[in-house]
């Protein structure tokens, strides 16, 4: 009993409050698409594993319900266009919510 | 939502709308077992989820929320449906994980459906592969948040 309790004194509190602390800095939370010129789309929805990113014309669209957050476009990527955030709240209520989309030919 | 708020409301959300407690029950339709581990944290000594109210019960009818993980294969589409309809009114369900919420890595074929939304009701879609536990607490609370809504339009 007593190595017990002198464990508990020994470990203490491991339980996190409210609010949680942000994702560590490696960790890979949602993309982010921009518009940005001379960027390689073909190459980056290549990489993609399970066809989250497309191409609809000129429309590039992220469709974060099939997203794996795998970061392979992330690596692809000849600019920055495509950027990958610490952010892991992605809960949405409304599936139209889960759909972000860039038109390439309005780039800077 | 951004962190502050997830901070203070849980309790608090839980103790006006739901009257104290929230029991979840989880459903694996085919999932890899990820988003299941990630629900497990919930309830260890760091993300201690029973000091907001909220338990996993072992069965539907006596849960308010369906947790539903996996993208539906087709074995398990039956066994949605009737868990679905054992679970008394007003009931909320979660999509957690990419699979539930538009097919992940299997994506749709003949035996996997590829998002739970074309056989239930969706409240709210967790994606991520698999969530953090701090984005599963995010989607209970919008999840309590339509729910209030509901409420007070059968009222």
């Amino acid at each position: 009993m007593f190595d017990m309790l002198r464990k508990i004194w020994k470990v203490g509190t491991v339980t996190r409050k409210q609010p949680f602390e942000p994702a560590p800095k490696k960790y890979r939370g949602k993309i982010e698409l921009t518009a940005q010129k001379g960027t390689n789309w073909e190459a980056c929805i290549a990489a993609c594993p399970t066809g989250a990113l497309s191409m609809n014309v000129n429309k590039i669209r992220i469709f974060y319900g099939n997203c794996i957050l795998c970061g392979n476009c992330v690596k692809v990527c000849n600019t920055e266009a495509i950027t990958q955030t610490t952010d892991c709240y992605l809960a949405v209520d409304a599936k139209k919510d889960l759909f972000m989309s860039v038109d390439k030919d309005k780039a800077k | 939502m951004n962190e502050e708020e997830l901070g203070t409301d849980l309790k608090k959300r839980i103790k006006e709308v739901m009257r104290g407690s929230l029991h979840i029950r989880h459903v694996d339709t085919g999932s890899c077992n990820g988003c299941d581990f990630e629900m497990a944290t919930l309830s260890n000594p760091i993300y201690d989820i029973s000091r907001f109210g909220v338990a996993f019960v072992p069965s539907p009818r006596q849960a308010d929320m369906l947790m539903v993980t996996g993208g539906v294969t087709s074995n398990l589409e039956k066994a949605l449906r009737i868990t679905y309809e054992a679970t008394p009114n007003p009931k909320m369900v979660l999509a957690i994980g990419a699979c539930a919420c538009g097919g992940g890595v299997f994506g749709e074929t003949y035996a996997n459906a590829g998002g739970i939304d074309q056989f239930v009701p969706v409240y709210v879609y967790v994606p991520g592969c698999p969530p953090r536990p701090q984005a599963l607490i995010q989607g209970i609370l919008l999840a309590i948040d339509q729910y209030e809504k509901v409420l007070k339009r059968g009222e």
